[in-house]
């Protein structure tokens, strides 16, 4: 496992959100946006509650740090993870019955802020994408989309195992270089008030 | 969760598919919460996910259908030659009981050491390259052109021209050595990248990670398995693609 947040430790990004830093709430949620947004799309299929969910359970372990009530700040990963797990199980349940939930009450600016940068997440993805060499695209494409193995994948390219390996490896190296410096948008990212 | 079984078992696009089991998904939920590397794959494969599919019409278009003439040609070859040598192997041994089950093993065969010597063109990104203006950078720009048609004699001439304007520039340098090794030429690939691997530029890692392809060409598992260590110690990208390497080596053939 390789835990190499930019901001200096974990712990001490919890230290600095306990005493108030609001740099290090917002490079707390710089780091653990993407994976809480993943894990929602991976168990929800749902952008729009993804989004939702990034902020309510990032704002839920901020809140937390702020008022101390992390016991185990070396477990901060896991806790971080049960909230977004709890949060999505209780939106999942929900769903259906609330017709409103606690975003829909934002502004509209705020809900078109949200809009905005999915739009140009998708965007950028795209753009990315095209800036692959033909087999990467065709490596991703098959794997990702398709689902196939290395094997397989070599088998429908003529090419080895290993190729296949290599040219996935150097495409999602390639992509996150090209999206993270896209993704260099200096735009506020917390949408609510700590206090509501 | 290792990472290394994340990227052997094809873990990350297992969930993004909904199709890993219960426990193995929590259990690697767990894992990417707390791990950097395997969140930014995660996260540049979800942002992906969907683009590409709504892409895969036209990307498909670009898969080079397989020559069904050469697949015929090498069938009939690879029949004729199966019949050939159990005709005659037929006539100078005697009959043996049929193997047992087990020796026709369906499972994964260990690799050959020459598949592990395959080297994918290195990538370049001419956006990151530009705005140097010297000599030796239009001297690369311009060979780069060739390597990215894979016309590796004329991008090796114009690197060549490029590091002897500019001996110390890595660019240039990575490039020819990964230009030689995929042209063919191993002794000089090894000689560039192990001037790139054994420098401080931007280039090492990959340098090194090419530099093991090199020698393994060469059926140097040691000197391979030595630059690969090197390139695990620096703890950058190729990291995990290192360490997959370095297994599959030891359990090749």
């Amino acid at each position: 496992m390789h835990l190499t947040p930019q901001v200096g430790s974990l712990q001490e990004l919890a230290a600095r959100i306990e005493k108030g830093d609001a740099g290090a709430e917002e490079d707390f949620f710089r780091l653990f946006e993407g994976r809480v947004r993943a894990f929602a799309i991976a168990n929800s299929g749902d952008r729009d509650l993804a989004d939702d969910l990034v902020q309510e359970a990032l704002w839920a372990v901020i809140r937390a740090l702020r008022n101390g009530q992390v016991r185990q700040p070396d477990q901060l990963t896991s806790f971080i993870f049960g909230t977004a797990r709890n949060l999505l199980n209780d939106r999942l349940r929900s769903r259906g019955r609330e017709k409103l939930d606690q975003l829909s009450q934002q502004p509209d600016i705020a809900r078109a802020d949200v809009e905005q940068r999915r739009f140009e997440r998708h965007h950028a993805a795209c753009q990315a994408i095209r800036m692959l060499e033909p087999h990467e695209r065709a490596v991703l494409l098959l794997t990702l989309v398709d689902g196939l193995g290395a094997e397989e994948v070599a088998a429908r390219l003529g090419i080895t195992p290993e190729s296949v390996r290599q040219r996935k490896s150097r495409a999602i190296r390639k992509l996150s270089g090209i999206l993270a410096a896209s993704s260099q948008n200096p735009a506020p990212r917390l949408l609510r008030s700590i206090d509501m | 969760m290792e990472c290394d079984r994340v990227d052997r078992e094809n873990t990350i696009e297992r969930y993004l598919a909904g199709a890993l089991p219960a426990a193995e998904k929590e259990e690697w939920e767990l894992h990417y919460f707390g791990c950097d590397r395997c969140a930014r794959k995660l996260e540049t494969l979800s942002l992906v996910r969907e683009p590409l599919q709504s892409m895969a019409a036209g990307i498909r278009r670009e898969i080079p259908e397989p020559s069904k003439s050469r697949t015929w040609i090498w069938a009939a070859a690879g029949i004729a030659a199966a019949l050939l040598l159990a005709v005659g192997l037929g006539r100078l041994l005697p009959p043996k009981p049929a193997p047992p089950r087990v020796a026709n093993s369906n499972g994964p065969q260990a690799p050959r050491l020459e598949d592990l010597a395959q080297l994918e063109p290195p990538a370049y990104d001419p956006r990151t390259l530009r705005g140097v203006d010297s000599k030796s950078e239009t001297q690369f720009r311009d060979a780069m052109v060739f390597y990215q048609q894979r016309d590796y004699p004329k991008a090796i001439a114009g690197l060549r021209a490029a590091t002897e304007l500019d001996p110390h520039a890595a660019a240039p340098r990575f490039f020819l050595g990964a230009s030689y090794l995929l042209s063919g030429n191993t002794a000089d690939g090894i000689r560039e990248l192990r001037a790139v691997a054994d420098g401080p530029s931007p280039f090492r890692e990959e340098a090194a990670f090419d530099l093991a392809k090199g020698y393994l060409r060469q059926g140097d598992r040691d000197s391979a398995l030595r630059e690969l260590r090197r390139v695990v110690a620096l703890h950058g990208d190729l990291r995990d693609q290192a360490e997959q390497l370095t297994a599959r080596i030891s359990g090749s053939r």
